[in-house]
């Protein structure tokens, strides 16, 4: 056991004095996911009363490790129009329960004679604490009765910055 | 054993913080190195035993790439991990190996000296897997480009080998030896033969990345040990863990050992060994996880035609749970042990004083040689990783009591490092010391590599 200790003791005599201090250790990637596309024609809006929502379930990502490891969210946009009418755009979130935790709202005007279709690009940074609170969302997309022709395409991707460190 | 004029009683306190054994190897006068050549020119003994747990104790760990100080220096720690990272190739690995003897006895019998005995290990490598790393570090965003799961590459091992030896002089050249060994493991893991790609690349148009799985094809091999279902780590002892699963595996195997010493002339020796030939077959506790893909994901998709108003609720794990569908099987499979191949060539020099009554001390013997140089080339593959060393080496010996050996080589590690070895027979006592990376010693922080060791052996 004294050569053992003595070995140890050799080897860990021969270094510098430099403190291996990793207490300021931090991991922080960027990531880009895809998150909805949605394409519609102007009719199949109105064959519903105007009015359509497009659910989608996203509770991986509300949980507390959201809150400790996401440092921040943005949700970009692309957005294209065709469609002779105006797109009001209203994306809510809601956490367990079904209450609202937030929401983004956005009206795409209609194209011109000039401008067909209209593309927009927009983004939103988003409360990383809502974020954790939320297990659904629906995408929302109204348009007036007189809306005839055309196509409606949204793009969202999400982008975030994790934060992985030593505690 | 007819005679028993000597007893030699091998107390082995041995520290080793490197793969590399060349200045254990060849060591005549040490029955350890048997275990490294059973055909060893061995300076033969009647009788030798070393004590449970006291010998042999072996460790070691190494990359290619990175030592402390390419973390811990005058840099920010996260400026020095992300240069570090840059730096960093698929064909650089960490690995690690652990040794201890648990005993061994040896004994001679006629012209043959037998020796058994067993000894627990663990070893492994990991390939560091570039892409991922880089995934996990910087993220996929801006990156625009492709990350290959094909550079996962581990492999991990832990298993008592029950091994015993013969080694017989032939004629005064040659001396051949072979040692069979049984294996059991208690803990196993690989994974090997992965592929596929992380697709994640700027579109052509339009806002939504173009991100797939391309031929995606992961697998996890586990056999042995269990200790999440059978074990509360926190409820029980090591010395549990040790003597009911870890020293006596499930999972069994054989391999064998083959050596040889010859004498091409009286003053040229060539060595030769190939060790760890066998394998173990994995049939208990073992279990296969697999995932398979090849998805494009485009995120959760609305897409409406004429006539379709159907709004199905989409869930986002769902999703990647439906098209990355990961499967768990109970996998027999075989496991080849790491074979390990020794070569060595030595020529011997010099006269030695003797030391022996009724003698000149101060004249030379006829039938002693006391200096010798030689060169060791060590090779081994595991998990498609090529372990090597080659050194070059000058021994000398006083009086038959002090040997001294320098080495000069390098190894997988890529770099060149200096080696010695000390070792004094005086009295009823034997004690050697091998130090290998002499060149880092001063600071071990610079240092990819450790290697150290020493033993006492009692003479009776």
């Amino acid at each position: 056991m004294r050569l053992f200790l003595l070995s140890i003791l050799f080897i860990t005599s021969c270094t510098d004095d430099r403190a291996l201090d990793y207490t300021e250790f931090e991991i922080t990637p960027n990531v880009e996911l895809n998150l909805v596309e949605i394409e519609y024609p102007a009719f199949a809006i109105n064959a519903v009363g105007n009015s359509i929502g497009f659910p989608i379930d996203i509770d991986v990502f509300g949980n507390d490790l959201t809150n400790t490891n996401i440092k921040s969210i943005q949700l970009n946009f692309f957005v294209e129009n065709s469609i002779n009418q105006p797109q009001d755009i209203s994306l809510v979130f809601y956490d367990t329960s079904g209450v609202e935790t937030f929401r983004i709202e956005k009206t795409i005007g209609a194209p011109s004679a000039s401008v067909n279709p209209i593309i927009e690009r927009f983004e939103e940074i988003v409360d990383v604490d809502f974020f954790s609170k939320t297990t659904q969302a629906e995408m929302i997309i109204s348009q007036p009765s007189s809306a005839s022709t055309g196509t409606f395409r949204l793009e969202c991707v999400l982008e975030s910055t994790l934060i992985l460190e030593d505690e | 054993m007819k005679h028993l004029c000597f007893f030699i009683l091998v107390f082995s306190f041995s520290l080793l913080f490197s793969q590399d054994k060349h200045l254990l190897y060849n060591q005549k006068h040490n029955p350890q190195a048997l275990l490294l050549n059973p055909g060893l020119a061995y300076e033969s003994t009647h009788f030798h035993v070393s004590l449970p747990v006291l010998s042999n104790f072996y460790a070691s760990v190494g990359n290619t790439s990175l030592s402390v100080d390419d973390i811990f220096n005058s840099n920010p720690i996260n400026s020095a991990i992300e240069e570090a990272i840059s730096g960093i190739s698929k064909s650089d690995f960490v690995s690690f190996s652990q040794k201890a003897e648990l005993f061994q006895v040896g004994w001679k019998f006629r012209d043959i000296y037998f020796s058994t005995g067993a000894y627990q290990e663990s070893y492994g490598v990991i390939n560091f897997p570039e892409d991922i790393l880089e995934l996990a570090y910087f993220g996929n965003a801006g990156q625009n480009r492709s990350y290959d799961f094909g550079q996962i590459n581990f492999k991990a091992n832990l298993q008592t080998v029950f091994h015993f030896g013969m080694n017989k002089k032939v004629n005064d050249k040659l001396h051949l030896g072979a040692r069979a060994k049984l294996y059991t493991s208690s803990f196993n893991a690989r994974s090997q033969d992965n592929r596929g790609q992380f697709n994640s690349l700027e579109p052509s148009s339009g806002l939504l990345l173009e991100q797939s799985l391309t031929n995606l094809s992961l697998n996890l091999e586990i056999a042995g040990l269990d200790v999440g279902n059978e074990y509360y780590l926190g409820n029980i002892s090591m010395r549990d863990l040790l003597i009911n699963d870890v020293l006596f595996g499930l999972n069994m195997g054989f391999g064998v050992d083959v050596g040889l010493s010859y004498r091409l002339r009286d003053n040229l020796e060539i060595t030769a060994s190939l060790l760890d030939l066998g394998f173990i077959n994995f049939s208990n506790d073992v279990e296969k996880q697999t995932a398979t893909s090849d998805y494009d994901y485009d995120g959760l998709s609305f897409l409406l035609s004429s006539g379709s108003i159907s709004i199905p609720r989409l869930d986002l794990l769902e999703e990647f749970e439906d098209n990355v569908p990961v499967s768990s099987i109970p996998h027999s499979y075989l496991d080849m042990q790491p074979a390990k191949v020794n070569l060595g060539l030595t020529y011997e020099f010099g006269s030695n004083l003797s030391n022996a009554e009724a003698c000149n001390c101060f004249k030379a013997r006829e039938d002693s040689t006391n200096q010798s140089l030689s060169v060791h080339g060590f090779g081994m593959l595991y998990a498609g990783n090529f372990f090597y060393s080659l050194n070059a080496m000058y021994q000398r010996s006083f009086w038959e009591s002090l040997y001294a050996k320098i080495s000069l080589g390098t190894n997988q590690y890529n770099t060149f490092n200096y080696g010695a070895s000390l070792a004094l027979d005086v009295w009823k006592v034997n004690v050697f010391m091998n130090i290998n990376r002499l060149n880092e010693i001063r600071n071990v922080y610079f240092s990819k590599s450790l290697a150290l060791q020493f033993g006492m052996n009692f003479k009776f």
